[in-house]
């Protein structure tokens, strides 16, 4: 059974790029500077304790890419069990064998989630699952070019099954544009959750209306506070209803944690799958559609891995 | 031979059991082990516990002698260093010592009451959310655990709390405390043993005043009696159990006996303790030794019958609450006489169950007690030293129910609030509150009563260690002025290239000195401002440093604390080693120590900075530490080789530390000259189970200076250096072996398309694809298949007695490592299917038989399960398939060096951190945590010896699937490689897609069987 709605937060860290990745004379890096990652800890910090401190913390969290170097993912992770948030969040650049590098994102999964008490695990480590980029951004290639690395492309997509939270789809920064995901999300999820370092917010602004609307699912863009609009869209029938959240301006941290529908809208994925492409004969199933339906809509029998191979006993 | 006495003696048990002693001796003891026993113990693990498995199955095992060491204690009245009474046990008695509590330990805690608390045996304790409220729940008794006891917060807290509550219910007081109300909602969570009864609704009949009185042991440990010991085995141990053979029973019983045969080495006359030792009840078959591991169980045994005796009287009148924990004893009544008569009762239990006169009765309290119990038990007590006057008694025994002052927790509560404190999320500042918290519990003098200042000291040391690497005096202002600096420098490069290319050359010029001058000053600022932090820090630093210098001063005969001020200056990088030592020097000179006191406390500082020279090492060159964290260690290592080390150590059995010592300094000092040079030297570090076996211990040496080392702290340099000597060849670990014995050929397919590959060389193939058709899931679940289709045709062993364990000499296993398979394909062809669409008909249209090559046999002890790799035919091989299976995900030959280790048991724990870099989906993720979890193993014999325990803790919810033999095996492959079709996304042409599920319940650790560390 999925919940009415799940909660999202944010932790849109402020780094700038220029000082990041680059030394003291000004000549690119592969990894982040020191300087960067103590402001970055103490960013992470104070969004967990803002988390900490709410009535209802966040089921999700989102963090966007570029922004955790290996040394804070230990830390990250003792967040992610203080918390009991899933945190999908983008690494510093990945250094592989010889000079191939990659851009990749991480889930971490609060230790015994989703049953375990708080109380019990604040001192456990969780685990946690990495997934990739397959399409990179010019900015990225000119920035490996100058380093000298070989970028890897990943070419698998994810589909994360997060029991009573919903399915989710991931994206990192350019991703956000190959197309051939989303033909593959299309009726599979109910999140679409892209993490970004993206300064080309109006676009991806339109795409996000437009992905929410054709793949019926909602859209949460986490990008990072130095460009600023992070947003959250979900396929409303009323319009008015349909941006649920928006960060707007430059160079700025922040923290918000906002609620986004899945229980009707797993209803409605349903009734369009019924439906087809068909105009809705039904009156009173149309009446009850909260979402706009987009024409041709199938709901994919995506049966995940059942619980019985997990978890012998259920 | 009959099951119960074979599990004992299984080598998995001992397996267990060793596993068990050495995470004692690492993490627990408070002594110092002989590290060369030790040692050589954990290189030869397989060797040991083969011997003693031999030796028991044949009678012929005899305990060794036990050696008499005096650890330091406070000085007496009269200024004299007194030493506390320790027995160092040979490390293979403690292994079978715990392999039988492993056995027999369940039934018999089972039978203990529940208002015992100490020395209980462990089994795991968490909270779960059901339906918004917070359920406890319980987990079994583990022969696989690490602990083996409860640990310190799941037992005293709770007698402490126990009792606080019980005088509540007693008369009837309104419950205000949460700490109180947790335990009463709780308290049915736990299964019905350990249900507090005098807390349950309705246990008190009317409400009533609350009077206290407690008593404690004398020698309580040296006047057990060992019949008492065997009695109570047998009386309590052998019910409703499989040991239901009296043979059976017989031989347990004997092995038992003849391990409480505890023989004293000799003494040397001339050693000024040798006159000390104190323990002639040892050779009148009395008394267990302290420092027996499983000692604290055995004197619950002893007290057994005892308890059950007061457990009937308990139940029959419902008047007086009786607790203890190990032999501190409360007990509460609803008036002095009852108490009285309670009190003499248990006395006399005691002494017709041959604990007479064991009475200590300067910790009777309160002390008026003393006189009113003791009449006729205690002859020796001088009754003018007691009250006699019953009101006074009255008056001393009678509790504030609100708030009973003798029996108040509030020390614990304020700890556990602290130790609830996230302190990972709190600001600086915050966090320096904190700190001033954890000085005080340091530093102040609380009652002894609620908590011993040992282990309050303990705690507040370790949790200051916890807290003090996560200060980190950041201010944002750094960040900004680095952005500043930046900007400028993106400015003064813009004006040079102006100049570069003669734009406005003069006025560039002017620009370009402005914003030279402006960097310059902001460099200069921010320089200030990190000096600033940094003197902020220091002033910090020295002030903890200050209040661990106060603490040793006045516990100097806790080695723990000694270890944690050496710590502090390991997380911090603070300057202290050399004035820890003065301190010791300090307390000797001044006759707080005796000779053996300080060597023993030289020792254990020597120990723990050898121990802090490889952590620090670890820190400074793992990515997943902080660069602040990475600077502190890299100091404490410098403070380390700059500081001069005059103390000596001059005994015998504790010299080996010092030696160990000198080895991590030169470690110390290796890195610190070339870190590159050091790193890449070690990376051959650890050797393969075969080449350490072939080693004894004495070849670990270092330039003729040291004769001993640490197993797991073993460099490569010195190993190299005497294997080449001892065996005139090059060869370091086992992987170069393979490679450069050429067992992994170069592959060329264009040229060697008709050639057979072995499965490491196809792992190469693999490799050497780079992102195409091969590096995909579906292509390793194949292969795998195919494999675990071979096995099945041969139909080796399959289990049919789980107890059966050491009944392998019928086994003809085929030997598992992947150079002895060989896939017979054309493996140039795989190169040919370029798509996954193509390479399913490979799978599906050719046959590809894998074939046992005998030609090229090698064993390799690292695709094994530590534990089963003899039992059974199956296990193994489903154990072999899941490694392969990582591996061909991973696309990686090699091990980490951890993994040469065996007794270090971690191949399958690395091999699946190895597989958190690739994104693989849940099918294969459940196949894999099948094949190697071993949990399922120990769960059925679990279950099979003690099948009560299952009711209402069971902890097995969320292991791995199970597979139970080799055609469930393939089925479950053969359903992945099904559900991944399923999952294909056409994306054009050939071209397809792997979409990968995952379920994200199955990366919440619970569900990682290689998560190292109890619920």
């Amino acid at each position: 059974m999925y919940k009415k709605f799940i909660r999202v937060g944010f932790i849109q860290t402020n780094i700038d790029h220029r000082l990041a990745w680059t030394d003291e004379t000004g000549i690119s890096t592969w990894s982040m500077r020191d300087c960067v990652e103590e402001m970055v800890a103490e960013e992470l910090r104070k969004g967990f304790d803002f988390f900490n401190e709410m009535l209802e913390k966040p089921d999700f969290v989102l963090i966007p890419e570029y922004s955790i170097p290996t040394s804070l993912e230990p830390m990250l992770s003792k967040f992610t069990n203080i918390s009991g948030c899933i945190v999908f969040c983008g690494l510093d650049l990945v250094k592989l064998n010889g000079n191939n590098v990659s851009n990749r994102g991480k889930v971490f999964v609060p230790y015994g989630w989703p049953n375990m008490a708080l109380s019990s695990i604040s001192r456990k480590n969780g685990s946690s699952y990495i997934f990739g980029k397959k399409h990179y951004a010019f900015e990225e290639l000119t920035w490996f070019n100058d380093i000298g690395a070989n970028p890897i492309s990943d070419m698998k997509c994810y589909i994360f099954d997060a029991s009573e939270l919903g399915r989710i789809g991931i994206a990192i920064c350019s991703d956000f544009f190959d197309l051939d995901r989303f033909a593959i999300y299309k009726g599979r999820v109910h999140h679409l959750f892209i993490i970004a370092y993206n300064k080309d917010e109006s676009s991806f602004e339109v795409l996000t209306e437009a992905l929410s609307r054709l793949l019926l699912c909602n859209v949460v863009i986490c990008n990072t506070g130095f460009h600023g609009n992070s947003l959250a869209f979900s396929p409303y029938k009323d319009r008015n209803e349909r941006l649920i959240y928006k960060a707007i301006g430059k160079n700025i941290f922040a923290v918000q944690a906002i609620n986004i529908p899945l229980l009707k809208l797993d209803e409605d994925q349903k009734v369009a799958d019924k439906q087809g492409h068909l105009p809705l004969t039904n009156s009173k199933e149309r009446k009850g559609l909260e979402f706009k339906i987009p024409p041709g809509y199938k709901k994919i029998n995506t049966s995940m891995v059942p619980h019985n191979l997990i978890n012998h006993k259920l | 031979m009959n099951p119960s006495f074979n599990k004992i003696i299984a080598k998995e048990n001992l397996l267990w059991a060793w596993n068990k002693v050495k995470y004692y001796y690492e993490n627990e003891a408070d002594f110092i082990p002989d590290i060369e026993e030790f040692n050589e113990f954990e290189i030869n693990l397989d060797e040991k516990i083969n011997i003693i498995c031999d030796e028991l199955i044949n009678d012929k095992y005899n305990p060794s002698k036990i050696m008499f060491m005096p650890l330091p204690k406070e000085k007496d009245k009269k200024n004299v260093p007194q030493y506390r009474q320790f027995f160092y046990i040979p490390i293979r008695d403690q292994v079978v010592w715990v392999a039988i509590i492993n056995v027999i330990g369940p039934k018999l805690d089972i039978e203990m009451p529940f208002w015992s608390f100490g020395n209980r045996l462990y089994f795991p304790v968490w909270y779960e959310n059901e339906n918004v409220k917070k359920k406890l729940k319980c987990g079994r008794y583990r022969p696989s655990a690490k602990k083996i006891y409860r640990t310190w917060s799941q037992s005293w807290p709770l007698f402490r709390k126990a009792i606080k509550l019980t005088i509540k219910k007693m008369s009837k007081t309104e419950i205000r405390d949460l700490d109180d109300e947790e335990l009463l909602e709780h308290n049915y969570d736990y299964p019905k043993e350990y249900i507090i009864k005098y807390i349950k609704k309705g246990y008190w009949k009317k409400k009533s005043e609350v009077y206290w009185g407690s008593i404690d042991f004398t020698k309580f440990y040296p006047k057990i009696s060992h019949d008492l010991i065997i009695s109570n085995i047998e009386k309590y141990a052998f019910e409703n159990t499989l040991f239901d053979i009296d043979q059976d029973k017989e031989k347990t019983i004997k092995l038992i006996s003849k391990m409480l045969e505890f023989r004293l080495e000799d003494i040397n006359s001339s050693d000024a303790y040798g006159d000390k030792v104190g323990f002639e009840d040892l050779i009148n078959h009395n008394g267990i030794p302290t420092g027996l591991i499983v000692g604290g169980f055995l004197s619950n045994i002893a007290l057994l019958n005892v308890d059950k005796e007061v457990e009937k009287l308990l139940n029959a009148s419902h008047e007086v609450a009786h607790f203890r924990y190990v032999d501190d004893h409360v007990f509460l009544g609803s008036n002095v006489e009852d108490l009285i008569r309670w009190i003499k009762t248990y006395i006399d239990i005691l002494s017709r169950n041959q604990f007479a006169d064991i009475l200590n009765m300067e910790k009777t309290e309160p002390k008026e007690l003393g006189a009113f119990i003791t009449e006729d038990n205690c002859k020796n007590e001088k009754k003018e030293n007691v009250a006699q006057d019953f009101d006074s008694l009255k008056n001393a025994c009678k509790l504030d129910s609100q708030n009973p002052a003798p029996l108040m927790t509030l020390t614990l509560m304020k700890m556990s609030n602290l130790n609830h404190k996230n302190s990972i999320l709190m600001k600086d500042e915050e966090k320096i509150a904190y700190k001033d918290d954890l000085i005080y519990m340091l530093l102040t003098d609380i009652p002894n009563k609620e908590i011993k200042s040992s282990t309050r000291i303990s705690w507040a040391s370790s949790m200051l260690n916890r807290l003090i690497p996560t200060i980190r005096f950041y201010t944002s202002e750094i960040y900004q002025k680095n952005i500043e600096i930046m900007e400028g420098e993106l400015k003064i490069r813009d004006c040079r290239k102006n100049i570069e290319y003669k734009i406005h050359e003069d006025k560039t010029q002017t620009i370009l000195d402005g914003y030279m001058k402006i960097k310059s000053k902001l460099n200069s600022e921010l320089k200030s401002l990190k000096n600033k932090l940094e003197e902020e820090e220091k002033k910090l630093f020295s002030q903890i440093f200050d209040a661990y210098c106060k603490t040793v001063k006045e516990n100097y005969s806790k080695p723990r604390i000694w270890s944690n001020a050496i710590t502090f200056c390991k997380n911090t990088g603070y300057n202290g080693i050399g004035m820890i030592f003065n301190a010791l020097n300090e307390l000797y000179v001044g006759n707080f120590l005796d000779i053996k006191g300080f060597e023993y406390i030289k020792a254990t500082l020597y120990k723990q900075i050898s121990k802090d020279i490889i952590s620090a090492i670890n820190i400074s060159e793992s990515p997943e530490v902080q660069y602040r964290n990475k600077c502190r260690a890299k100091v404490f290592l410098k403070n380390i080789t700059s500081t001069e080390y005059k103390f000596i150590v001059n005994d015998n059995f504790l010299e080996n530390q010092y030696v160990l010592f000198k080895i991590s300094k030169k470690y110390a000092l290796d890195y610190l000259t070339d870190s590159a040079l050091f790193v890449q030297a070690n990376q051959i570090n650890a050797y393969s189970y075969q080449l350490l076996k072939s080693l004894s211990a004495s070849y670990f040496s270092i330039e003729g200076e040291c004769n001993s080392l640490y197993a797991n702290l073993c460099m490569a340099k010195t190993i190299t250096r005497s294997f080449k000597e001892k065996m005139n060849t090059g060869v370091s670990t086992i992987d170069s072996i393979i490679n450069e014995e050429n067992m992994i050929r170069e592959y060329e397919l264009k040229t060697n398309e008709n050639a057979d590959v072995n499965l490491l060389e196809l792992i190469e193939i693999v490799r050497k694809s780079k992102y195409g058709v091969l590096d995909t899931e579906l292509f390793a679940l194949n292969i795998v298949k195919e494999l675990a289709k071979y096995f099945n045709s041969c139909k080796t062993h399959s289990i049919t007695n789980m107890f059966e364990l050491n009944n392998i000499s019928k086994m003809e296993d085929l030997v598992l490592s992947p150079l002895n398979f060989v896939i017979k394909t054309d493996a140039g062809k795989l190169f040919r299917y370029k798509t996954i669409k193509t390479m399913s008909k490979f799978f599906t249209e050719k046959k590809h038989e894998i074939t046992y090559n005998k030609e090229t046999i090698l064993k390799d002890m690292r695709y094994l399960p530590q534990s089963s790799k003899k039992t059974s035919a199956y296990l193994s091989q489903k154990y072999f398939l899941g490694i392969i299976l990582c591996k061909l995900i991973t696309k990686n030959t090699r091990f980490k060096d951890s993994c040469n280790i065996v007794a270090n048991n971690v191949v399958s724990y690395t091999v699946i951190n190895e597989l958190n870099n690739h994104g693989i989906s849940s099918w294969t993720r459940a196949i894999i945590s099948s094949c190697l979890s071993e949990r399922k193993f120990e769960t059925k014999i679990a279950d099979l010896i003690f099948p009560y325990q299952k009711e209402g803790r069971d902890d097995t919810l969320k292991d791995p699937i199970e597979l139970i033999n080799m055609e469930e095996l393939i089925l479950t492959i053969d359903i992945a490689i099904s559900k991944l079709k399923f999952f294909h996304a056409d994306a054009g042409g050939d071209a397809i897609i792997q979409l990968v599920p995952v379920r994200l319940e199955q990366y919440n650790a619970i569900n990682n069987p290689f998560y190292k560390g109890d619920v």
